[in-house]
Protein backbone atom coordinates (compact mmCIF):
# COMPACT_ATOMS: atom_id res chain seq x y z
CA UNK A 1 0.00 0.00 0.00
CA UNK A 2 2.81 2.37 0.91
CA UNK A 3 4.52 1.63 -2.39
CA UNK A 4 1.25 2.27 -4.18
CA UNK A 5 1.06 5.70 -2.50
CA UNK A 6 4.59 6.50 -3.51
CA UNK A 7 3.79 5.31 -7.02
CA UNK A 8 0.83 7.71 -7.12
CA UNK A 9 2.99 10.58 -5.83
CA UNK A 10 5.64 9.87 -8.46
CA UNK A 11 2.91 9.84 -11.13
CA UNK A 12 1.62 13.19 -9.88
CA UNK A 13 5.10 14.69 -9.90
CA UNK A 14 5.47 13.76 -13.54
CA UNK A 15 2.36 15.77 -14.29
CA UNK A 16 3.39 18.80 -12.21
CA UNK A 17 6.85 19.96 -13.20
CA UNK A 18 8.06 22.95 -11.18
CA UNK A 19 8.11 26.21 -13.04
CA UNK A 20 10.92 28.74 -12.84
CA UNK A 21 8.72 31.45 -14.32
CA UNK A 22 7.94 33.20 -11.02
CA UNK A 23 11.50 33.82 -9.89
CA UNK A 24 12.65 34.60 -13.44
CA UNK A 25 9.96 37.27 -13.70
CA UNK A 26 11.00 38.63 -10.28
CA UNK A 27 14.63 38.70 -11.44
CA UNK A 28 13.77 40.62 -14.61
CA UNK A 29 11.72 43.11 -12.62
CA UNK A 30 14.55 43.59 -10.13
CA UNK A 31 17.12 44.12 -12.86
CA UNK A 32 14.96 46.58 -14.75
CA UNK A 33 13.98 48.65 -11.72
CA UNK A 34 17.09 50.87 -11.43
CA UNK A 35 19.56 49.67 -14.03
CA UNK A 36 21.80 52.76 -13.61
CA UNK A 37 22.02 52.76 -9.83
CA UNK A 38 25.77 52.10 -9.71
CA UNK A 39 26.40 54.86 -12.24
CA UNK A 40 24.04 57.31 -10.54
CA UNK A 41 25.62 56.65 -7.15
CA UNK A 42 28.67 58.69 -8.17
CA UNK A 43 26.57 61.84 -8.30
CA UNK A 44 25.03 61.10 -4.91
CA UNK A 45 21.91 62.84 -3.71
CA UNK A 46 18.81 61.86 -1.78
CA UNK A 47 17.34 59.83 -4.65
CA UNK A 48 20.13 57.23 -4.63
CA UNK A 49 19.31 55.75 -1.18
CA UNK A 50 15.62 55.63 -2.19
CA UNK A 51 16.47 53.83 -5.42
CA UNK A 52 18.77 51.49 -3.52
CA UNK A 53 15.91 50.70 -1.11
CA UNK A 54 13.64 49.88 -4.04
CA UNK A 55 16.27 47.62 -5.50
CA UNK A 56 16.72 45.91 -2.12
CA UNK A 57 12.96 45.21 -2.06
CA UNK A 58 13.02 43.76 -5.57
CA UNK A 59 16.07 41.66 -4.75
CA UNK A 60 14.29 40.29 -1.69
CA UNK A 61 11.21 39.44 -3.79
CA UNK A 62 13.37 37.59 -6.28
CA UNK A 63 15.12 35.68 -3.48
CA UNK A 64 11.77 34.69 -1.94
CA UNK A 65 10.44 33.45 -5.31
CA UNK A 66 13.62 31.51 -5.97
CA UNK A 67 13.53 29.94 -2.52
CA UNK A 68 9.94 28.85 -3.13
CA UNK A 69 11.03 27.20 -6.35
CA UNK A 70 14.04 25.50 -4.73
CA UNK A 71 11.99 24.28 -1.79
CA UNK A 72 9.45 22.78 -4.21
CA UNK A 73 12.22 21.13 -6.21
CA UNK A 74 13.71 19.78 -2.96
CA UNK A 75 10.35 18.29 -2.02
CA UNK A 76 10.08 16.65 -5.44
CA UNK A 77 13.57 15.25 -5.15
CA UNK A 78 12.82 14.04 -1.60
CA UNK A 79 9.85 12.07 -2.98
CA UNK A 80 12.10 10.46 -5.59
CA UNK A 81 14.59 9.55 -2.89
CA UNK A 82 11.80 8.17 -0.71
CA UNK A 83 10.52 5.93 -3.52
CA UNK A 84 14.02 4.71 -4.25
CA UNK A 85 14.65 4.01 -0.58
CA UNK A 86 11.44 2.01 -0.20
CA UNK A 87 11.52 0.14 -3.51
CA UNK A 88 13.61 -2.78 -2.24
CA UNK A 89 12.68 -6.11 -3.85
CA UNK A 90 10.59 -8.46 -1.67
CA UNK A 91 12.40 -11.58 -0.50
CA UNK A 92 11.76 -14.67 -2.63
CA UNK A 93 9.52 -17.42 -1.32
CA UNK A 94 11.32 -20.57 -0.19
CA UNK A 95 8.54 -22.43 -2.00
CA UNK A 96 9.90 -21.02 -5.26
CA UNK A 97 13.12 -22.91 -4.65
CA UNK A 98 13.27 -26.05 -6.78
CA UNK A 99 15.69 -27.84 -4.46
CA UNK A 100 13.10 -30.07 -2.72
CA UNK A 101 11.40 -30.89 -6.02
CA UNK A 102 14.69 -31.86 -7.63
CA UNK A 103 15.67 -34.02 -4.65
CA UNK A 104 12.24 -35.69 -4.71
CA UNK A 105 12.53 -36.46 -8.41
CA UNK A 106 16.01 -37.96 -8.02
CA UNK A 107 14.94 -40.08 -5.07
CA UNK A 108 11.68 -41.33 -6.66
CA UNK A 109 13.36 -42.03 -9.99
CA UNK A 110 15.98 -44.14 -8.19
CA UNK A 111 13.32 -46.09 -6.29
CA UNK A 112 11.22 -46.70 -9.40
CA UNK A 113 14.27 -47.78 -11.37
CA UNK A 114 15.35 -50.16 -8.60
CA UNK A 115 11.91 -51.77 -8.50
CA UNK A 116 11.83 -52.05 -12.28
CA UNK A 117 15.23 -53.73 -12.23
CA UNK A 118 14.03 -56.28 -9.66
CA UNK A 119 11.18 -57.31 -11.95
CA UNK A 120 13.15 -56.99 -15.16
CA UNK A 121 13.12 -60.69 -16.12
CA UNK A 122 9.87 -61.76 -14.47
CA UNK A 123 7.56 -63.22 -17.15
CA UNK A 124 4.46 -62.97 -14.97
CA UNK A 125 1.77 -60.94 -16.78
CA UNK A 126 0.74 -59.07 -13.62
CA UNK A 127 4.36 -58.17 -12.87
CA UNK A 128 4.85 -57.00 -16.45
CA UNK A 129 1.79 -54.80 -16.01
CA UNK A 130 3.34 -53.38 -12.85
CA UNK A 131 6.62 -52.83 -14.67
CA UNK A 132 4.80 -50.88 -17.37
CA UNK A 133 3.15 -48.71 -14.69
CA UNK A 134 6.57 -48.07 -13.19
CA UNK A 135 7.97 -47.22 -16.62
CA UNK A 136 5.20 -44.65 -17.18
CA UNK A 137 5.90 -43.23 -13.76
CA UNK A 138 9.62 -42.95 -14.52
CA UNK A 139 8.93 -41.24 -17.84
CA UNK A 140 6.77 -38.68 -16.08
CA UNK A 141 9.46 -38.16 -13.42
CA UNK A 142 12.00 -37.53 -16.17
CA UNK A 143 9.67 -35.01 -17.85
CA UNK A 144 9.20 -33.30 -14.48
CA UNK A 145 12.95 -33.21 -14.01
CA UNK A 146 13.32 -31.23 -17.26
CA UNK A 147 10.52 -28.82 -16.28
CA UNK A 148 11.96 -28.28 -12.82
CA UNK A 149 15.38 -27.52 -14.32
CA UNK A 150 13.80 -24.94 -16.63
CA UNK A 151 11.92 -23.33 -13.75
CA UNK A 152 15.13 -23.29 -11.68
CA UNK A 153 16.84 -21.39 -14.49
CA UNK A 154 14.04 -18.80 -14.52
CA UNK A 155 14.10 -18.55 -10.70
CA UNK A 156 17.89 -18.07 -10.73
CA UNK A 157 17.51 -15.35 -13.37
CA UNK A 158 14.87 -13.62 -11.21
CA UNK A 159 17.22 -13.72 -8.23
CA UNK A 160 20.12 -12.39 -10.33
CA UNK A 161 18.05 -9.53 -11.77
CA UNK A 162 16.83 -8.68 -8.25
CA UNK A 163 20.47 -8.35 -7.20
CA UNK A 164 21.33 -6.10 -10.18
CA UNK A 165 18.20 -4.09 -9.42
CA UNK A 166 19.19 -3.66 -5.77
CA UNK A 167 22.75 -2.59 -6.65
CA UNK A 168 21.51 0.01 -9.15
CA UNK A 169 18.82 1.18 -6.74
CA UNK A 170 21.29 1.63 -3.86
CA UNK A 171 23.65 3.65 -6.09
CA UNK A 172 20.75 5.71 -7.45
CA UNK A 173 19.67 6.47 -3.87
CA UNK A 174 23.17 7.78 -3.05
CA UNK A 175 23.28 9.95 -6.16
CA UNK A 176 19.74 11.24 -5.62
CA UNK A 177 20.52 12.11 -2.00
CA UNK A 178 23.55 14.10 -3.23
CA UNK A 179 21.25 15.93 -5.65
CA UNK A 180 18.78 16.61 -2.84
CA UNK A 181 21.63 18.01 -0.73
CA UNK A 182 22.60 20.17 -3.72
CA UNK A 183 19.11 21.64 -3.88
CA UNK A 184 19.15 22.35 -0.14
CA UNK A 185 22.57 23.99 -0.57
CA UNK A 186 21.22 26.13 -3.40
CA UNK A 187 18.38 27.24 -1.15
CA UNK A 188 20.84 28.19 1.62
CA UNK A 189 23.01 30.00 -0.96
CA UNK A 190 19.98 32.00 -2.07
CA UNK A 191 19.41 33.11 1.53
CA UNK A 192 23.06 34.14 1.91
CA UNK A 193 23.00 36.02 -1.39
CA UNK A 194 19.76 37.75 -0.39
CA UNK A 195 21.38 38.96 2.84
CA UNK A 196 24.43 40.17 0.91
CA UNK A 197 22.27 42.06 -1.62
CA UNK A 198 20.44 43.80 1.23
CA UNK A 199 23.81 44.79 2.69
CA UNK A 200 25.04 45.95 -0.72
CA UNK A 201 22.08 48.25 -1.36
CA UNK A 202 22.35 49.64 2.17
CA UNK A 203 26.01 50.47 1.53
CA UNK A 204 25.26 52.02 -1.87
CA UNK A 205 22.70 54.25 -0.17
CA UNK A 206 25.12 55.20 2.59
CA UNK A 207 28.04 55.66 0.20
CA UNK A 208 26.06 58.01 -2.01
CA UNK A 209 25.37 60.39 0.84
CA UNK A 210 27.57 63.36 1.71
CA UNK A 211 30.23 65.11 -0.31
CA UNK A 212 31.96 63.15 -3.02
CA UNK A 213 35.55 62.22 -2.16
CA UNK A 214 37.44 60.61 -5.02
CA UNK A 215 39.76 57.71 -4.57
CA UNK A 216 42.88 58.97 -6.26
CA UNK A 217 44.28 55.57 -7.03
CA UNK A 218 42.80 54.07 -10.18
CA UNK A 219 41.33 50.63 -9.56
CA UNK A 220 43.27 47.57 -10.82
CA UNK A 221 42.78 46.96 -14.52
CA UNK A 222 41.76 50.53 -15.28
CA UNK A 223 44.37 52.26 -17.40
CA UNK A 224 45.56 55.67 -16.30
CA UNK A 225 44.53 58.58 -18.46
CA UNK A 226 47.24 59.86 -20.84
CA UNK A 227 47.15 63.54 -21.70
CA UNK A 228 48.08 64.78 -25.15
CA UNK A 229 49.93 67.74 -23.72
CA UNK A 230 51.09 66.54 -20.32
CA UNK A 231 52.05 69.06 -17.70
CA UNK A 232 54.41 67.85 -15.02
CA UNK A 233 52.65 67.08 -11.78
CA UNK A 234 53.08 69.77 -9.13
CA UNK A 235 55.90 68.90 -6.80
CA UNK A 236 54.85 67.43 -3.51
CA UNK A 237 56.51 67.98 -0.19
CA UNK A 238 57.11 64.28 0.39
CA UNK A 239 60.13 62.58 -1.20
CA UNK A 240 57.89 59.71 -2.32
CA UNK A 241 54.64 60.15 -4.26
CA UNK A 242 51.66 60.95 -2.09
CA UNK A 243 49.98 57.82 -3.37
CA UNK A 244 52.37 55.86 -1.14
CA UNK A 245 50.54 57.35 1.89
CA UNK A 246 47.01 58.26 0.92
CA UNK A 247 44.07 55.99 0.08
CA UNK A 248 42.36 53.05 1.75
CA UNK A 249 44.62 50.47 3.37
CA UNK A 250 43.76 47.22 5.10
CA UNK A 251 45.37 44.41 7.06
CA UNK A 252 45.51 41.31 4.81
CA UNK A 253 43.32 38.38 5.83
CA UNK A 254 46.22 35.94 5.55
CA UNK A 255 49.94 36.21 6.30
CA UNK A 256 49.66 39.74 7.67
CA UNK A 257 52.82 41.16 9.29
CA UNK A 258 52.61 42.83 12.71
CA UNK A 259 54.43 43.54 15.94
CA UNK A 260 52.64 43.82 19.26
CA UNK A 261 48.89 43.20 19.34
CA UNK A 262 47.63 41.07 16.44
CA UNK A 263 44.84 42.73 14.43
CA UNK A 264 41.73 40.82 13.44
CA UNK A 265 41.18 43.66 11.03
CA UNK A 266 42.74 47.06 10.59
CA UNK A 267 41.42 49.62 8.08
CA UNK A 268 42.84 53.04 7.59
CA UNK A 269 41.84 55.82 5.23
CA UNK A 270 44.27 58.68 4.48
CA UNK A 271 43.35 61.88 2.62
CA UNK A 272 45.49 64.77 1.50
CA UNK A 273 44.39 68.35 0.88
CA UNK A 274 46.77 71.23 0.33
CA UNK A 275 49.66 69.30 1.80
CA UNK A 276 47.72 68.36 4.90
CA UNK A 277 46.87 64.78 5.85
CA UNK A 278 43.65 63.68 7.51
CA UNK A 279 42.78 60.12 8.23
CA UNK A 280 40.75 57.63 10.22
CA UNK A 281 41.62 54.21 11.53
CA UNK A 282 39.35 51.42 12.67
CA UNK A 283 40.71 48.16 14.05
CA UNK A 284 39.96 45.16 16.19
CA UNK A 285 42.73 43.21 17.93
CA UNK A 286 43.03 39.69 19.26
CA UNK A 287 43.48 39.90 22.99
CA UNK A 288 45.38 37.30 25.01
CA UNK A 289 43.14 34.67 26.70
CA UNK A 290 41.68 36.00 29.92
CA UNK A 291 42.19 39.61 28.93
CA UNK A 292 38.87 41.44 29.27
CA UNK A 293 40.12 44.66 27.67
CA UNK A 294 38.54 46.51 24.76
CA UNK A 295 39.71 44.98 21.44
CA UNK A 296 38.23 47.81 19.35
CA UNK A 297 40.26 50.87 18.42
CA UNK A 298 39.12 53.94 16.46
CA UNK A 299 41.06 57.11 16.00
CA UNK A 300 41.40 60.13 13.72
CA UNK A 301 44.68 61.71 12.83
CA UNK A 302 45.83 64.86 11.09
CA UNK A 303 48.96 66.84 10.33
CA UNK A 304 51.14 68.38 7.64
CA UNK A 305 53.05 66.13 5.25
CA UNK A 306 56.81 66.57 5.85
CA UNK A 307 59.72 66.25 3.40
CA UNK A 308 60.64 62.92 4.96
CA UNK A 309 59.93 59.36 3.99
CA UNK A 310 58.29 58.59 7.33
CA UNK A 311 55.28 60.72 8.13
CA UNK A 312 54.26 61.27 11.75
CA UNK A 313 50.85 62.69 12.70
CA UNK A 314 48.98 63.30 15.92
CA UNK A 315 46.02 61.09 16.64
CA UNK A 316 43.02 61.24 18.94
CA UNK A 317 41.00 58.13 19.77
CA UNK A 318 37.20 58.10 20.08
CA UNK A 319 37.56 58.10 23.88
CA UNK A 320 39.83 61.16 23.77
CA UNK A 321 43.22 59.51 24.23
CA UNK A 322 46.09 61.11 22.38
CA UNK A 323 49.05 59.65 20.58
CA UNK A 324 51.00 59.55 17.35
CA UNK A 325 50.82 57.53 14.18
CA UNK A 326 53.73 56.93 11.84
CA UNK A 327 53.17 56.03 8.17
CA UNK A 328 56.12 54.27 6.57
CA UNK A 329 55.93 53.36 2.87
CA UNK A 330 56.65 49.67 2.43
CA UNK A 331 59.09 47.94 0.09
CA UNK A 332 56.33 47.56 -2.50
CA UNK A 333 54.11 50.28 -3.91
CA UNK A 334 50.98 48.83 -2.30
CA UNK A 335 52.40 48.30 1.21
CA UNK A 336 52.28 50.77 4.10
CA UNK A 337 53.66 50.16 7.56
CA UNK A 338 51.64 51.82 10.31
CA UNK A 339 53.13 52.30 13.73
CA UNK A 340 51.07 53.97 16.43
CA UNK A 341 51.46 54.76 20.10
CA UNK A 342 48.69 55.99 22.37
CA UNK A 343 48.83 57.16 25.95
CA UNK A 344 48.25 54.26 28.31
CA UNK A 345 44.73 53.65 29.59
CA UNK A 346 43.53 50.52 31.40
CA UNK A 347 42.00 47.92 29.10
CA UNK A 348 42.89 49.81 25.92
CA UNK A 349 45.24 48.88 23.09
CA UNK A 350 48.10 51.38 23.24
CA UNK A 351 50.52 50.41 20.55
CA UNK A 352 50.98 48.25 17.48
CA UNK A 353 52.98 48.04 14.31
CA UNK A 354 51.25 46.52 11.27
CA UNK A 355 51.89 46.28 7.56
CA UNK A 356 48.79 47.14 5.48
CA UNK A 357 48.01 46.61 1.81
CA UNK A 358 46.30 49.11 -0.41
CA UNK A 359 42.66 48.31 -1.11
CA UNK B 1 -16.02 25.80 7.87
CA UNK B 2 -16.87 23.77 4.79
CA UNK B 3 -13.32 24.24 3.63
CA UNK B 4 -12.01 22.94 6.98
CA UNK B 5 -14.31 19.94 6.82
CA UNK B 6 -13.18 19.16 3.28
CA UNK B 7 -9.57 19.42 4.36
CA UNK B 8 -10.28 17.10 7.29
CA UNK B 9 -11.92 14.53 5.02
CA UNK B 10 -9.03 14.79 2.57
CA UNK B 11 -6.50 14.31 5.35
CA UNK B 12 -8.48 11.35 6.72
CA UNK B 13 -8.52 9.69 3.30
CA UNK B 14 -4.86 10.44 2.76
CA UNK B 15 -4.07 9.02 6.18
CA UNK B 16 -6.10 5.90 5.46
CA UNK B 17 -4.45 5.50 2.06
CA UNK B 18 -0.90 6.30 3.04
CA UNK B 19 -1.18 5.62 6.78
CA UNK B 20 1.82 5.67 9.02
CA UNK B 21 1.10 2.10 10.14
CA UNK B 22 2.11 -0.18 7.34
CA UNK B 23 -0.74 -2.58 6.47
CA UNK B 24 0.25 -6.20 5.82
CA UNK B 25 1.61 -6.73 2.32
CA UNK B 26 -0.66 -9.17 0.39
CA UNK B 27 2.46 -10.66 -1.16
CA UNK B 28 3.76 -11.53 2.32
CA UNK B 29 0.57 -13.49 3.07
CA UNK B 30 0.81 -15.34 -0.26
CA UNK B 31 4.47 -16.09 0.42
CA UNK B 32 3.68 -17.52 3.85
CA UNK B 33 0.86 -19.66 2.44
CA UNK B 34 3.12 -20.96 -0.33
CA UNK B 35 5.93 -21.72 2.13
CA UNK B 36 3.60 -23.61 4.48
CA UNK B 37 1.97 -25.58 1.65
CA UNK B 38 5.41 -26.52 0.31
CA UNK B 39 6.51 -27.71 3.75
CA UNK B 40 3.30 -29.75 4.14
CA UNK B 41 3.77 -31.49 0.77
CA UNK B 42 7.45 -32.19 1.46
CA UNK B 43 6.62 -33.85 4.79
CA UNK B 44 3.87 -36.02 3.27
CA UNK B 45 5.93 -36.91 0.18
CA UNK B 46 8.95 -37.98 2.23
CA UNK B 47 6.81 -40.14 4.54
CA UNK B 48 4.75 -41.77 1.79
CA UNK B 49 6.94 -44.83 1.11
CA UNK B 50 7.35 -45.61 4.81
CA UNK B 51 3.62 -45.29 5.38
CA UNK B 52 2.68 -47.54 2.46
CA UNK B 53 5.30 -50.16 3.35
CA UNK B 54 3.32 -51.01 6.51
CA UNK B 55 0.04 -51.46 4.60
CA UNK B 56 -1.25 -54.24 2.37
CA UNK B 57 -1.47 -53.22 -1.32
CA UNK B 58 -5.27 -53.34 -1.26
CA UNK B 59 -5.63 -51.49 2.00
CA UNK B 60 -7.77 -48.38 1.25
CA UNK B 61 -5.33 -46.41 3.43
CA UNK B 62 -2.66 -47.09 0.83
CA UNK B 63 -4.59 -45.31 -1.95
CA UNK B 64 -5.65 -42.57 0.47
CA UNK B 65 -2.02 -41.92 1.42
CA UNK B 66 -1.07 -41.42 -2.26
CA UNK B 67 -4.11 -39.19 -2.79
CA UNK B 68 -3.19 -37.10 0.27
CA UNK B 69 0.28 -36.43 -1.14
CA UNK B 70 -1.26 -35.65 -4.54
CA UNK B 71 -3.67 -33.14 -2.99
CA UNK B 72 -0.87 -31.58 -0.98
CA UNK B 73 1.15 -31.27 -4.18
CA UNK B 74 -1.79 -29.56 -5.94
CA UNK B 75 -2.24 -27.22 -2.98
CA UNK B 76 1.41 -26.20 -2.82
CA UNK B 77 1.68 -25.68 -6.59
CA UNK B 78 -1.51 -23.67 -6.53
CA UNK B 79 -0.22 -21.50 -3.66
CA UNK B 80 3.14 -21.04 -5.35
CA UNK B 81 1.43 -20.10 -8.61
CA UNK B 82 -0.69 -17.46 -6.80
CA UNK B 83 2.43 -16.08 -5.15
CA UNK B 84 4.41 -15.93 -8.41
CA UNK B 85 1.54 -14.26 -10.28
CA UNK B 86 1.24 -11.62 -7.54
CA UNK B 87 5.02 -11.15 -7.46
CA UNK B 88 5.06 -10.70 -11.25
CA UNK B 89 2.18 -8.18 -11.02
CA UNK B 90 4.07 -6.28 -8.30
CA UNK B 91 7.20 -6.35 -10.43
CA UNK B 92 5.21 -4.88 -13.34
CA UNK B 93 3.98 -2.02 -11.11
CA UNK B 94 7.54 -1.48 -9.85
CA UNK B 95 8.83 -1.35 -13.41
CA UNK B 96 6.26 1.31 -14.34
CA UNK B 97 7.08 3.31 -11.19
CA UNK B 98 10.82 3.04 -11.87
CA UNK B 99 10.24 4.38 -15.40
CA UNK B 100 8.34 7.33 -13.97
CA UNK B 101 11.14 7.98 -11.45
CA UNK B 102 13.62 7.90 -14.32
CA UNK B 103 11.56 10.48 -16.24
CA UNK B 104 10.98 12.73 -13.21
CA UNK B 105 14.59 12.48 -12.10
CA UNK B 106 15.84 13.30 -15.59
CA UNK B 107 13.76 16.48 -15.51
CA UNK B 108 15.03 17.42 -12.03
CA UNK B 109 18.67 16.68 -12.71
CA UNK B 110 18.42 18.49 -16.05
CA UNK B 111 17.58 21.59 -14.01
CA UNK B 112 21.22 21.87 -12.90
CA UNK B 113 22.25 22.93 -16.40
CA UNK B 114 19.66 25.70 -16.16
CA UNK B 115 20.97 26.62 -12.70
CA UNK B 116 24.51 26.92 -14.05
CA UNK B 117 23.46 28.98 -17.06
CA UNK B 118 21.39 31.33 -14.93
CA UNK B 119 24.20 31.75 -12.39
CA UNK B 120 26.65 32.54 -15.20
CA UNK B 121 24.27 35.13 -16.65
CA UNK B 122 23.80 36.68 -13.22
CA UNK B 123 27.55 36.75 -12.71
CA UNK B 124 28.02 38.62 -15.99
CA UNK B 125 25.43 41.17 -14.86
CA UNK B 126 27.15 41.59 -11.49
CA UNK B 127 30.53 42.05 -13.13
CA UNK B 128 29.04 44.88 -15.20
CA UNK B 129 27.70 46.38 -11.96
CA UNK B 130 31.16 46.11 -10.37
CA UNK B 131 32.70 47.92 -13.35
CA UNK B 132 30.10 50.72 -13.08
CA UNK B 133 30.61 51.00 -9.37
CA UNK B 134 34.40 51.14 -9.70
CA UNK B 135 33.96 53.98 -12.13
CA UNK B 136 31.70 55.75 -9.64
CA UNK B 137 34.26 55.17 -6.90
CA UNK B 138 36.71 57.36 -8.83
CA UNK B 139 34.42 60.23 -7.94
CA UNK B 140 33.07 58.92 -4.67
CA UNK B 141 35.41 56.83 -2.53
CA UNK B 142 32.68 56.18 0.05
CA UNK B 143 31.24 53.56 -2.32
CA UNK B 144 34.22 51.30 -1.55
CA UNK B 145 32.24 49.38 1.08
CA UNK B 146 29.45 48.66 -1.40
CA UNK B 147 31.98 47.59 -4.00
CA UNK B 148 33.53 45.16 -1.54
CA UNK B 149 30.11 43.55 -0.84
CA UNK B 150 29.34 43.38 -4.55
CA UNK B 151 32.61 41.58 -5.21
CA UNK B 152 31.69 39.12 -2.44
CA UNK B 153 28.30 38.55 -4.07
CA UNK B 154 30.03 37.90 -7.39
CA UNK B 155 32.16 35.31 -5.64
CA UNK B 156 29.05 33.65 -4.14
CA UNK B 157 27.33 33.50 -7.52
CA UNK B 158 30.49 32.10 -9.08
CA UNK B 159 30.53 29.36 -6.42
CA UNK B 160 26.87 28.68 -7.13
CA UNK B 161 27.63 28.26 -10.82
CA UNK B 162 30.48 25.87 -9.99
CA UNK B 163 28.25 23.79 -7.70
CA UNK B 164 25.53 23.63 -10.35
CA UNK B 165 28.15 22.58 -12.88
CA UNK B 166 29.31 19.80 -10.57
CA UNK B 167 25.73 18.56 -10.08
CA UNK B 168 25.06 18.79 -13.82
CA UNK B 169 28.14 16.62 -14.41
CA UNK B 170 26.57 13.91 -12.20
CA UNK B 171 23.35 13.98 -14.20
CA UNK B 172 24.77 11.46 -16.69
CA UNK B 173 25.72 9.07 -13.87
CA UNK B 174 22.29 9.26 -12.32
CA UNK B 175 20.50 8.80 -15.63
CA UNK B 176 22.65 5.74 -16.34
CA UNK B 177 22.06 4.28 -12.86
CA UNK B 178 18.33 4.80 -13.10
CA UNK B 179 18.36 3.39 -16.64
CA UNK B 180 20.14 0.27 -15.32
CA UNK B 181 17.65 0.09 -12.50
CA UNK B 182 14.67 0.27 -14.86
CA UNK B 183 16.24 -2.43 -17.06
CA UNK B 184 16.79 -4.63 -13.98
CA UNK B 185 13.19 -4.07 -12.83
CA UNK B 186 11.96 -5.03 -16.29
CA UNK B 187 14.25 -8.11 -16.32
CA UNK B 188 12.94 -9.20 -12.95
CA UNK B 189 9.37 -8.74 -14.09
CA UNK B 190 10.11 -10.81 -17.21
CA UNK B 191 11.81 -13.61 -15.31
CA UNK B 192 9.03 -13.78 -12.70
CA UNK B 193 6.42 -13.98 -15.46
CA UNK B 194 8.42 -16.73 -17.14
CA UNK B 195 8.82 -18.59 -13.84
CA UNK B 196 5.06 -18.34 -13.28
CA UNK B 197 4.29 -19.63 -16.77
CA UNK B 198 6.76 -22.52 -16.40
CA UNK B 199 5.20 -23.44 -13.08
CA UNK B 200 1.74 -23.60 -14.67
CA UNK B 201 3.09 -26.06 -17.25
CA UNK B 202 4.83 -28.02 -14.51
CA UNK B 203 1.63 -28.33 -12.50
CA UNK B 204 0.04 -30.46 -15.24
CA UNK B 205 3.06 -32.78 -15.18
CA UNK B 206 2.88 -33.19 -11.41
CA UNK B 207 -0.78 -34.04 -11.76
CA UNK B 208 0.03 -36.68 -14.40
CA UNK B 209 2.77 -38.08 -12.20
CA UNK B 210 0.48 -38.51 -9.19
CA UNK B 211 -2.18 -40.06 -11.43
CA UNK B 212 0.45 -42.57 -12.57
CA UNK B 213 1.56 -43.12 -8.98
CA UNK B 214 -2.04 -43.90 -8.02
CA UNK B 215 -2.38 -46.20 -11.05
CA UNK B 216 0.65 -48.11 -9.81
CA UNK B 217 -1.03 -48.61 -6.42
CA UNK B 218 -4.14 -49.96 -8.21
CA UNK B 219 -1.96 -52.30 -10.28
CA UNK B 220 -0.14 -53.58 -7.18
CA UNK B 221 -3.48 -54.40 -5.57
CA UNK B 222 -4.77 -56.04 -8.73
CA UNK B 223 -1.73 -58.37 -8.84
CA UNK B 224 -2.21 -59.47 -5.23
CA UNK B 225 -5.97 -59.64 -5.31
CA UNK B 226 -7.40 -59.68 -8.82
CA UNK B 227 -10.83 -58.06 -8.97
CA UNK B 228 -10.40 -56.13 -5.73
CA UNK B 229 -8.83 -52.83 -6.57
CA UNK B 230 -8.07 -50.68 -3.52
CA UNK B 231 -11.08 -48.50 -2.88
CA UNK B 232 -10.99 -45.03 -1.78
CA UNK B 233 -10.80 -44.78 1.94
CA UNK B 234 -14.01 -43.53 3.44
CA UNK B 235 -13.49 -40.63 5.72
Amino acid sequence: MKRACLFAIVALLCLAQRSRDDYRAAYQEWRQTEPNLEHDAAAGGAAVPQHADRMAGEAARYAAARETFLEGASQDEAQQVSWLEHAAASPESTAASTKSDAQFIVSETAKVTRTMDIFANDPDAGIQQLRQALARERNLLEALSVSIAQRKKAADAATASAKVMEDARAKAVDRSVAMLDGLKDASADTQREAAAWAEYYRKVGEGAQGTATPITEPPPGVASAVLNNPIPAPPTVTPLPLARYIGAWTFPVTNGLFHGAQPEFFDILVHEENGRATGTAFARFKLPPGNSGDPILRFDFTGEFQPTQRQVFNLVTTDGSKGTIELIPGPAFNLLEVNFQIEAKPGKVRQADVVLVKK
Amino acid sequence: MIRSASLFVFLAIARAACGQEKPPDPLDALRQTADKAAADWEALAKGLELKISTLLPCDPKSRAAVEDVSHASDARLSALSAYLKAAAANAASDTDAAKRVLAAQAALSGGWNTERTEAEQQLAAIEAQVADLKESMRKRGSLAGAEQVLVEIASMVKDRAAKADQQAAHKGDLDRLLGDMVAAYADRQGTLEKESSLLDAERAKWSSYYTARLARAVTECAIINPGAAPRKKRP
